[in-house]
């Protein structure tokens, strides 16, 4: 398989070729996009929740509390509030691997890509069961 | 405060590594968290697994255009890695620790030594570009099979498997550096979020740790996608070669002691 990358196109018809070149500078852009958003969003909560943890807190301890169980992040009101953005920000993250093989999925989906998304789905497939087993 | 410090600061050293060599940094970092700030292993590896996902988060959200992952070829080799994590997060219990660090310490010396010598046998053929818009990836059978290994190696050591991945697809499946430490990036993504949960939910990720780890993580990853248009290939490759000869050696010299 020769992989060209996001930048080469050309103006002819599309071939198999660019039509592959084309769905990789989509994903890339939209890989990008929601990377930065959780980025953006994950930081600010983690940073949010740290600093209202050690104003509330000055005796830090490490390794005193872990993160709450996922059960207790909807219910916020009943949380410590700095804790709860930290637990928050944390788990964003974690899901954000999984959000996108879901947006390549869905990508691959419109773009018709049939073998990728069968490659997509096994992914996803795997990540899930990995969360099965993990209960 | 100086704990805080200290691990915010191995944050941004992880993130600038992981970012210039395509991996999550979990290889450096569990030893790194146990020996020096004397954290628990399960508690490292946890530490370790939000690191590397969020290496993967920064990498992904500060790549230029034209030099991101190969999303395709990555969720291609996915599929075994991934296949893998589980199988090695399921096995992890049943074989005796000291018999795996020497298997991938091996495993690791023997990659070292084949990128440097694929490196000598290519630079003597054409000069290589970090990010080649066209290239054929070769070796397919070989490369999705040493990637299963590459997912049993981040189950049951708690790291993402980039240490393994980029050398299988810089060497074994001529994918070029750049887009390989890309590609590895996002996988190790993927990977670590196979097994995140696990430890999640049995109360070994604790955000005091995990916070300035992070963000020190995400500071490095945005200083190594900046430096690394900046670098010359032979620079990162003789750097990938480095590290896995320092892991080799120290997985090696530990589990014969």
């Amino acid at each position: 398989m020769t992989h060209v990358g996001p930048t080469a196109q050309s103006t002819r018809a599309a071939t198999p070729g660019q039509k592959r070149a084309d769905i990789s500078q989509v994903l890339e852009q939209t890989m990008r996009r929601v990377s930065t958003a959780v980025s953006v969003v994950t930081v600010l909560l983690m940073l949010t929740g740290f600093i209202i943890t050690v104003l509330t807190h000055p005796a830090l301890n490490p390794t005193g509390q872990a993160a709450l169980a996922p059960s207790r992040l909807f219910r916020p009101v009943q949380e410590d509030w700095g804790f709860w953005a930290m637990s928050v920000g944390i788990v964003l993250l974690a899901l954000l691997p999984t959000v996108r093989v879901i947006l390549a999925l869905g990508l691959f989906l419109r773009s018709r890509a049939w073998p990728d998304v069968l490659v997509a789905l096994v992914v996803l497939f795997e990540l899930l069961f990995s969360i099965w087993v993990s209960r | 405060m100086t704990f805080i410090i200290a691990l915010f600061f191995l944050g941004v050293l992880t993130g600038i590594v992981g970012a210039l060599l395509g991996i999550g940094g979990g290889i450096f970092l569990v030893p790194l968290l146990t020996i020096l700030f004397h954290l628990p292993i399960r508690v490292a590896v946890g530490t370790s697994l939000v690191g590397v996902i969020a290496t993967s988060a920064g990498v992904a959200a500060m790549m230029p255009p034209g030099r991101g992952a190969n999303i395709p070829l990555a969720l291609r080799l996915e599929m075994t890695a991934t296949a893998g994590a589980i199988t090695g997060g399921l096995i992890a219990g049943s074989i005796a620790p000291r018999g795996l660090g020497i298997i991938f310490g091996v495993a690791v010396l023997i990659t070292a030594g084949y990128t440097l010598y694929r490196a000598r046998r290519h630079t003597r053929i054409d000069a290589e570009a970090l990010f080649a818009r066209r290239y054929q990836i070769q070796n397919w059978p070989l490369g999705m099979g040493l990637c299963f290994f590459a997912g049993l190696a981040s189950g049951l050591l708690g790291v993402g498997g980039g240490f393994i991945k980029v050398p299988i697809m810089y060497s074994i499946m001529g994918v070029p550096l750049g887009i390989a430490t890309a590609t590895s990036n996002f996988m190790s993504g993927i990977t670590a979020a196979a097994s995140v949960f696990v430890y999640y939910g049995r109360g070994d990720v604790y955000p005091e740790i995990v916070i300035p780890t992070a963000l020190g993580i995400f500071t490095g990853a945005m200083i190594g996608v900046r430096l690394m248009p900046h670098l010359r290939v032979s620079w990162l490759r003789l750097a990938l070669v480095g590290l896995l000869t320092v892991i080799g050696l120290q997985m090696l010299i530990t589990n014969l002691r």
